[in-house]
């Protein structure tokens, strides 16, 4: 078996078996499952003139410009777009968390359990190392997403007009879940392997993700209040951007991953 | 089966190992003494290839350090000082899991040997976290073993354990030895080191001193014989001081400490010559030093050849 394949079966046995970490994972996809079906059923009942919502109609306005034809769309049926295509957006957060909490109770838990020293000297090369660990925080965390866009799909295909489902597992929500969903989840756990190097204890190195969280966050409230529009071009961009910036820190991970500077640099 | 030859660790400027040349023979269990901070664990790193020496150079079991590191780590088993297991995985897990990074071939088979051998058989399947420290501890050992390495490497395997735990680890690597592996055996525990080791090596930094304790002891001390007298009179002293081969005598109540080149030629003599004093001997033995005497010793002239570094150390 190879030496990558053993890391890995350690990691996800040990995962398996830590609770707390399963929950801090799936927490964020079942929010972000739950939130908007309750929002498209809420917003009509609680605020019946909520179709005048200032920042609804500069939506309904922006997304009319891109697809006209949405202007010919019941207001109800324009709101469950709106709403669903802002929480694909949202969705990218599980593989962002999820990658995170792995590669930082991963690598932090070794350091405090101090199991990284024997493990070193055993003949696995540290890039073996390195990559079994990372594909046991990328694999998960990017199933994680596409199991919660799965029921996400399954549900909008049962609760919402038929109109609704093409529209948001459109080629912007698909490009979002499988390919800017992985790229996100490999940014996240290569910064969390370089946080890992220095932090004592996994919540101070999960702190890193607010680096990932707010332009994410920033991207989901320009939307909202329909200062931009994500189309399929932005999502291609995106992904190139995210393609070099895990390049480069996966190289800076790598680099921290050396026997020497793990024993006696790592905090 | 490994053997240094000047080897040197700095890290950022300060000097962690300083020229340490020292060979071990095979099936030797090898003493490595020294106070905190002395280069002990970066000996150890350096030797098991996890890290690199700043200068010097070693050979293990015919491979060399820094070319050969993954032939190095293959033949090399090592006891950390924290036992490092992964304590939501079984003990069975963490043994196979080390078993297959080792390579070893029916891992499953070699697991069982070692996990029946250190009497953790029966809890195989629980997590590890569930364990007490000597259990640990023990686990620690067999995943040192579980690749069947030439060279084991244990950095204070005793440290922490209640004294029936130390005696089942102590006599598990005295065992070990009649298996002709090498092991290098860092501890602060001098009565350990003094039951196991064959040769011991001081180290504060540089080496201070490495010989087998009885070499260390005759070279510190050298012989003395105690007599235990019924009285001490002058004539009785005047007399053993009158002997040519006695190098040296200490009066202590009704005890005489004789310094002896060769005690088991002179001995005869000095009891003659004392009962013809009129003495009346009522004990007669070696005069023994325990390793802690001889350590401390060591260090107390190792800080008089280098007083200013024994004074920052305080």
């Amino acid at each position: 078996m190879s030496l990558v394949l053993v890391i890995l079966k350690k990691e996800w046995t040990d995962l398996r078996r830590h609770r707390l970490l399963l929950i801090s994972m799936a927490a964020p996809a079942i929010i972000f499952l739950i939130l908007p079906f309750v929002l498209v059923t809420l917003v009509p009942l609680l605020d019946p003139t909520g179709w005048n919502d200032r920042d609804f109609q500069r939506m309904i306005e922006v997304l009319g410009r891109a697809e006209p034809e949405l202007r010919r769309l019941d207001p109800l049926v324009v709101l469950h777009i709106y709403i669903f295509r802002q929480f694909v957006l949202m969705l990218l957060l599980v593989p962002i968390l999820g990658a995170l909490s792995i590669a930082t109770y991963s690598i932090v838990g070794e350091k405090q359990n101090r199991t990284l020293e024997p493990l070193l000297a055993t003949p696995i090369e540290t890039t073996e190392l390195l990559l079994g660990k990372s594909l046991a925080a990328a694999i998960p965390a990017t199933l994680l997403v596409w199991i919660a866009f799965g029921l996400y799909v399954l549900g909008i295909r049962a609760l919402s007009p038929p109109e609704v489902l093409p529209r948001v597992a459109n080629p912007v929500g698909l490009g979002l879940i499988f390919l800017i969903g992985p790229l996100v989840a490999v940014l996240s756990l290569g910064l969390g392997v370089i946080v890992s190097s220095r932090a004592k204890d996994p919540r101070t190195a999960q702190q890193i993700g607010v680096l990932l969280i707010l332009p994410l966050m920033a991207l989901f409230i320009m939307q909202m209040r329909g200062f931009f529009l994500l189309d399929v071009r932005w999502v291609l961009v995106g992904a190139v951007a995210l393609l070099a910036l895990d390049a480069i820190v996966l190289k800076i991970g790598a680099r921290l991953f050396e026997r020497e500077t793990i024993l006696t640099r790592w905090a | 089966m490994i053997a240094t030859n000047g080897l040197t660790k700095v890290y950022n400027g300060k000097v962690a190992v300083e020229a340490l040349t020292m060979e071990i023979q095979p099936g030797e269990i090898f003493g490595l003494l020294g106070p905190n901070g002395a280069g002990k664990t970066t000996t150890v790193r350096m030797l098991a290839a996890l890290i690199a020496p700043t200068a010097g150079e070693a050979l293990i079991g015919g491979y060399r350090l820094g070319e050969h590191d993954a032939a190095i780590r293959r033949i090399v088993g090592i006891v950390t000082e924290a036992p490092g297991l992964y304590e939501r995985l079984s003990a069975r897990e963490n043994l196979e899991l080390y078993a297959r990074l080792y390579g070893v071939a029916d891992a499953a088979r070699q697991v069982e040997k070692y996990l029946r051998l250190l009497d953790l058989w029966d809890r195989r399947d629980e997590p590890v976290g569930t364990f007490s420290k000597g259990m640990k501890q023990k686990l620690a050992l067999a995943r040192a073993l579980v690749h069947e390495p030439k060279v084991l490497l244990l950095d204070e395997p005793t440290s922490g354990l209640d004294p029936q735990m130390t005696r089942v680890v102590r006599e598990f690597i005295a065992d070990l030895r009649g298996q002709g592996r090498t092991i290098l055996l860092c501890t602060h525990n001098l009565d350990e080191a003094e039951r196991l080791c064959d040769r011991i090596l001081v180290l504060k930094t540089r080496p201070i001193a490495l010989d087998t304790p009885e070499a260390l002891h005759r070279r510190l001390f050298g012989r003395r014989i105690v007599v235990t007298l019924a009285e001490v009179t002058e004539a009785i002293l005047d007399r053993v001081r009158a002997l040519d081969f006695v190098r040296d005598l200490q009066q202590d109540g009704r005890r005489l400490r004789i310094a002896l080149a060769d005690p088991e030629r002179e001995n005869p003599r000095l009891v003659r010559a004392l009962i013809e004093a009129g003495a009346a001997i009522q004990f007669l033995t070696e005069e023994e030093h325990s390793l802690e005497e001889i350590y401390l010793r060591l260090l107390e002239e190792e800080a008089l050849v280098r007083p200013t570094e024994a004074l920052s150390a305080s």
